[in-house]
């Protein structure tokens, strides 16, 4: 991975999915949830993507809609869900002195 | 009363009076029916670039991407921007001002989301961007050199001479680096061929 994840905004998404692991979220649907802006978001979610926290998979096309290109959505990968979990126990937890600067969420262990 | 005798046609001064102002009620409906059109185009005109304007910053911010990720996110995000669109259906400024958020946010990022999607992208090597302003350098060098030194009263024939070599090794290299990398195997696959 070239670039290291940013641990608040990487926190604040994974939280979203961490509230219902099971459902499947689209980058819109995180803007509003997060709050971040269009380019914060996607740079996240590529990260954790890359990272091997986050699949992404193309949704089936709308009936309803079909000139809309298919949406992509992301799911947290079950093998992440407990890394995910203590990490962000880890993170939430205030710490005694000033947090060194560049504190990263790692990538789980054995994710290309 | 005064009339006005001509080969045959009589006008009289009131006559006259009542044409002139035909004519100008004719004049000012033909400019409000004119001035109307063009207003209604030009709204429609306006509307429909606004309109165009968050797909504009998006094609913006898919352009500063490297090649290999860009139909992926092209992909992705356009979606994402109809979804926009359709959510603010029937509330005009609302989808602009959305759609341009969206857009900007992703223009601002492009280029750390590129190393993030493509980090092997030769598009994104520092070492490719700062030969890319070494040349700009040497261009302008060569482009701006012929002026300032003669002023400063070097030989006219030898500082063109120089110069010249200067901005063809600028403008070159310039070529070379910018060069993308599908342009790069089209001239390969072209030699083999």
């Amino acid at each position: 991975m070239e670039e290291p994840l940013d641990g608040q905004a990487a926190a604040r998404v994974l939280q979203v999915f961490l509230d219902d692991p099971g459902t499947p979220r689209y980058g819109y649907d995180l803007i509003e949830l997060t709050g971040f802006s269009a380019g914060r978001l996607y740079l996240t979610l590529a990260r954790l993507h890359a990272a091997g926290w986050l699949s992404k998979e193309v949704e089936a096309a709308d009936p309803a809609c079909p000139e809309r290109p298919p949406r992509r959505r992301y799911r947290i990968e079950a093998a992440a869900l407990p890394h995910a979990r203590q990490q962000l126990a880890a993170l939430s937890v205030p710490p005694p002195q000033r947090r060194p600067r560049g504190e990263q969420l790692r990538p789980i262990p054995g994710s290309p | 009363m005064n009339t006005v005798a001509t080969e045959g046609a009589v006008y009289t001064p009131a006559l006259s009076g009542a044409v002139l102002t035909l004519v100008a009620i004719a004049v000012m409906l033909a400019a409000w029916l004119v001035s109307t059109v063009l207003s209604d185009l030009l709204s429609k005109e306006l509307r429909t670039r606004l309109e165009r304007f968050p797909g504009a910053l998006l094609s913006l911010a898919i352009r500063r991407l490297p090649i290999e990720a860009r139909a992926e996110s092209a992909e992705e995000w356009a979606a994402e921007l109809s979804k926009i669109v359709q959510q603010t259906e029937g509330l005009p400024v609302t989808r602009l001002a959305r759609g341009t958020r969206f857009a900007i946010g992703l223009l601002r990022h492009s280029r750390r989301i590129g190393r993030v999607l493509a980090p092997q992208s030769r598009s994104n090597s520092t070492t490719r961007r700062t030969a890319i302003g070494l040349c700009w350098i040497i261009g302008g060098i060569g482009m701006l050199g012929p002026g300032l030194l003669i002023v400063a009263g070097a030989p006219r024939s030898a500082v063109i001479g120089g110069i010249s070599v200067v901005a063809c090794v600028g403008t070159a290299g310039m070529h070379i680096w910018t060069r993308r990398p599908q342009d790069h195997n089209r001239a390969s696959d072209e030699n083999h061929s």
